[in-house]
């Protein structure tokens, strides 16, 4: 484990000289809000730092590797893994206030923005011009481009149209000794060298601080409808959702909501959950007015075919936007009502998401667990909120989760779809990844970062 | 340096005699792809499975001798060719389809499956491929997976890159990894998936495949539009990404090109237009009928001239049959040509015509393009007789200007035949100094003794 400087006054100094003291955050009420992310943890940063320009951030990494601190890059701290946590101490180095979009180009399709834009923001930006930037993670408000980029975000449109990954075409950086770079190209296609851009994508901060990004967009949808069905159980919705996919149809999102998840939000459902194992599907498509207005009611069809109880039909924008607003009650629901709340984030081939779910409630009564499955059913991705009664038995729980996890990768699955490793899955790394890979991995981070100054402790366990 | 007796004879082992060869004329066969250059390599084996591919690198690590892998050889730019000696690793015998999973939309292939077969078996089940390299008849997946293989559907679906979800591949140092996921999405670590595509065959040697699918679209549509100049055509194609329209092939043939193909198949082309565009659409029945009218309303606006429609996919076959023609057909107006596939912002296209014009009128030499003007792709010929020193000069200059424009208009010198060793002398014109030490690095970490297709990316 590398050994890091304390910061000291003298470090202090020197960076308020480099960079101006304004961009040093002094006052500890705020500071506070720093040593936490949307994850359970927390961690006390030496110095919050937020910075305007590229060249500040130049600055400080060339006096992290002069004195040996840790810098840890933070957007806009939603993230649910603890990346922008500084658990090796040091420097928090905040992005916020890099937020400008720089261009929207309407004829190349492309935006140019800096790393703080936040996703909310950049979306509006485009739709004004009648651009589209489909990656919509449900914490969109409050999450920044360079933090999307750097966990390769991704959201309900992932199954029509990708992850963050999938629009990045270019990036700028700085590399943890103070070099500047840029990667990619403003074009579409380009196969020139190595793929540095898409190793940056999902680094989660590691390897790069990403201080301008180049995106590319898609003309906006003309129009969108919905409907949502309500099945008796999860296999039946889930063989709907493979017969709307098998069918030919490829909806921009088909997300689920487990039993447990719809009991916490009775009082905003237009109709009575009607048995115990009740699942909803919330479709949505995107498209020409003519063609989708016709394709929901054949999607509707097929739901009803496999044997949905209740159709709920959106073609209106408001009656969208109260099933997304419950959908979000869930979450929060989930959370204020229990005492420890664990947010597992897998993916498993389609097919097996049934199994999975079923198999669930042995978890919960062997590890003492109380778990609400919902998630993106047309990729496979289950957000699992694992919550406990108390935090007790700390050590049962965490067994838990590692078995649920242990039966994900045995189905094929992944223990991080979109929210990434950070600090709070690190020690489960090695359960998917064999040996080899990680030890690329490592002399991967090696290379970009030979003093370990950049985010330490993350992804790796020590 | 040379393979040894006893180092043949160890491979001999590992694949067994009948899979491997040094005898002359098995050599030949395996010396050329789709570019002019020829290398004699030392040996040729048909590896079956991934641990004789391992056991032959972790021999290629003992006795120091090359490794390259090798598709179908259509590669453009020398990419699987032993420019320094050594083994040629033939993937065909990597054959098998293993599994097209309908109801999760993946496939899992191996890697010497041709393109086309594989698009065949996917749409017999209803589902879509996208990414269709115009060598998809022959060309491997491996191979497109090695180059990000590009194509006409990728302005609309993107390129090999955006459907590959995780690899097998054995590493330099004889390891074998799985990267990636067999899901839709996965971030666990870093994405080696994408690092090992593109890379050319030289971090890994990808052994097995696992993709995405789409639903296949219902219907297609097609039209070709004759324009009186190219800027015109370029324009057409703006106007009609600003209209909202991703069409599902946007494909342009300039002057040169129709003249060409006309000479070559005599199919009645206009040889008086300045360019011609290809356009396909696709979705579902409703919508495709909406949008081939938008799209005529769009060209006739633009003063096109010429239109003609296709459904049928013997009607549509037709209306690509110039556009397919134009490689073969070019080679009438000189024994050699030198290729290229420069991306230019969409928007810059019409200056890169205006500047093309000015050189074809400076140098005087025959030049041909036509491509992927939907993503700014525009692949870039000029034939000429390379025993012609005079010409060779200026058309080695006209390739510096060109690369020159293409940078300063934002764009990239290669779209999708990546670098090999035909363009490694002009990377540092694109990738800078502190990119490039990056890269090699990495090269270094994946493959520390350099045994990998080496000569291959970066420059000496
Ligand atoms: C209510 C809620 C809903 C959510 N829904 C989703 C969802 O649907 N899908 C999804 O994928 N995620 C979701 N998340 C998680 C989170 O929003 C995403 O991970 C998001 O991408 C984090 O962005 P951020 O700007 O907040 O990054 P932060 O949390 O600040 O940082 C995340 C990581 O990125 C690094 N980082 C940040 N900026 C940079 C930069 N400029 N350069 C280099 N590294 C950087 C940090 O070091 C850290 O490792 C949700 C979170 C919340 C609270
Ligand atoms: C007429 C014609 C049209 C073309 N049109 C297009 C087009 O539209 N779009 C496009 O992108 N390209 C096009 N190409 C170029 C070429 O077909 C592609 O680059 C294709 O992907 C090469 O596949 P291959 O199997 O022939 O590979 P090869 O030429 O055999 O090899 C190419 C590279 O891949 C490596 N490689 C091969 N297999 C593996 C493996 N299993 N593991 C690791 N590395 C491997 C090789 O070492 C080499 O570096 C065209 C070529 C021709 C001749």
């Amino acid at each position: 484990m590398a050994e890091y400087a304390p910061i000291t006054d003298e470090i202090r100094s020197r960076i308020t000289r480099e960079l101006g003291d304004e961009c040093i955050v002094s006052n500890l009420d705020e500071a506070g809000t720093y040593a936490q992310d949307a994850s359970e943890l927390r961690y006390t940063p030496e110095m919050v730092i937020r910075v305007e320009e590229t060249r500040q951030i130049r600055r400080l990494m060339r006096l992290a590797n002069e004195y040996r601190f840790p810098v840890t890059p933070r957007g806009g701290g939603s993230g649910l893994a603890g990346g922008c946590l500084p658990v090796r101490g040091g420097v928090v180095l905040s992005l916020e206030n890099m937020n400008r979009i720089l261009s929207v180009h309407t004829e190349d399709l492309v935006a140019e923005v800096e790393p703080g834009t936040l996703t909310k923001v950049l979306r509006d930006a485009a739709q004004s011009k009648g651009l589209f930037f489909p990656p919509d993670p449900a914490g969109m408000d409050q999450s920044t481009i360079g933090g999307n980029a750097a966990t390769n975000a991704g959201g309900p449109s992932c199954i029509k149209y990708g992850t963050t990954k999938d629009y990045v075409l270019g990036l700028e950086v700085v590399l943890p000794s103070g070099r500047l770079i840029k990667t990619g190209t403003r074009t579409r296609k380009g196969v020139v060298g190595y793929d540095l851009t898409q190793l940056f994508v999902g680094s989660e901060g590691t390897l790069g601080i990403i201080t301008g990004l180049i995106l590319k967009l898609i003309p906006f949808p003309e129009a969108v409808s919905g409907t949502s069905a309500v099945f008796n159980d999860l296999p039946t919705a889930m063989r709907a959702v493979t017969k709307i996919l098998t069918r030919g149809h490829l909806p921009s999102a088909i997300e689920f909501l487990d039993a447990k998840c719809l009991s916490l939000v009775n009082d905003l459902l237009p109709f009575k959950v009607p048995g115990e194992k009740s699942t909803l599907l919330i479709i949505e498509l995107d498209g020409a007015p003519e063609q989708i207005r016709h394709e929901i009611g054949v999607i509707g069809k097929i739901c009803e075919d496999v044997g949905a109880t209740h159709l709920l039909p959106a073609p209106d924008k408001e009656e969208r936007e109260r099933i997304w607003e419950m959908r979000r009650q869930v979450s929060l629901r989930i959370h204020d009502n229990s005492a420890l709340y664990i947010p597992e984030d897998v993916a498993v081939p389609l097919g097996k998401i049934p199994a999975l779910v079923a198999e669930l409630p042995n978890f919960e009564a062997e590890y003492g667990l109380e778990i609400y499955a919902f998630g993106h059913a047309g990729d496979g991705n289950i957000h699992l909120n694992i919550t406990a009664e108390s935090r007790d038995n700390m050590t049962r729980v965490e067994k838990g989760v590692q078995a649920i996890l242990a039966r994900v990768i045995r189905m094929g699955g992944t223990i991080s779809g979109e929210h990434g490793i950070g600090e709070a899955k690190k020690q489960y790394l090695s359960m998917e990844l064999s040996a080899e890979s990680i030890r690329l991995q490592t002399e991967i981070k090696n290379v970009f970062d030979p003093n370990m100054v950049l985010n330490p402790g993350k992804i790796f366990p020590e | 340096m040379a393979l040894t007796d006893t180092t043949f004879r160890k491979l001999q082992d590992i694949v067994g005699n009948a899979y491997c060869s040094r005898k002359k004329e098995d050599l030949v066969c395996y010396a050329y792809d789709a570019t002019a250059a020829s290398y004699l390599p030392d040996a040729v084996l048909f590896p079956r499975n991934t641990q004789e591919i391992s056991a032959i690198i972790n021999l290629a690590n003992k006795d120091a001798f090359s490794v390259i892998p090798r598709g179908s050889g259509s590669g453009m730019t020398g990419g699987s060719l032993a420019v320094r000696g050594g083994v040629i690793l033939v993937m065909s015998r990597f054959n098998r389809i293993l599994e097209i999973d309908k109801d999760n939309l993946i496939a899992h292939a191996e890697p010497g499956v041709v393109t086309a077969r594989f698009h065949q078996a996917v749409e017999k089940e209803g589902l879509f491929y996208p990414p269709d390299p115009s060598s998809s008849e022959f060309s491997t997946l491996g191979g497109n997976l090695a180059e990000c293989a590009g194509g006409p559907r990728a302005v609309k679906y993107g390129v090999t890159r955006d459907y590959v979800l995780g690899l097998e591949a054995v590493l330099p140092t004889g390891e074998i990894i799985q990267a990636g996921v067999r899901t839709a999405k996965g971030v666990v670590g870093y994405d080696l998936t994408r690092l090992l595509v593109g890379s050319e065959g030289t971090l890994g040697i990808i052994t097995r495949i696992t993709v995405r699918l789409l639903p296949l679209p219902e219907a297609i549509r097609a039209m070709t539009a004759v324009f009186t100049s190219l800027e015109k055509a370029a324009e057409t194609v703006s106007e009609i990404i600003a209209q909202g329209i991703i069409p599902r092939t946007l494909e342009f043939m300039d002057n040169a090109s129709i003249r060409c193909v006309e000479s070559h198949l005599r199919m009645a082309l206009p040889v008086e237009a300045g360019a011609l565009l290809l356009i396909e659409v696709d979705g579902k029945f409703e919508t495709v009928d909406i949008l081939i009218k938008q799209l005529e309303t769009v060209c006739m606006s633009q003063g096109a001239k010429d239109i003609k429609f296709a459904e049928t996919k013997s009607e549509i076959a037709n209306l690509w049959k110039a556009r397919k023609a134009i490689s073969p057909a070019l080679f009438q107006y000189g024994p050699d040509k030198i290729n290229e596939d420069i991306v230019v912002p969409r928007s810059r296209i019409p200056d890169m015509v205006r500047r093309i014009d000015a050189l074809k009128e400076k140098t005087g030499l025959t030049m041909v393009s036509f491509g992927h003007a939907g993503d700014g792709n525009i692949h870039f010929n000029i034939m000429l007789d390379k025993k012609n020193q005079d010409d060779l000069k200026k058309a080695e200059a006209a390739i510096d200007s060109l690369f020159e424009y293409t940078l300063e208009l934002g764009g990239t010198i290669s779209g999708e035949h990546g670098v090999g060793i035909t363009k490694a002398a002009y990377i540092t014109k694109e990738i800078g100094p502190a990119e490039l030490k990056l890269m090699k690095k990495i090269k270094k970490i994946f493959d520390p003794n350099g045994i990998l297709n080496p000569g291959k990316i970066f420059p000496d």
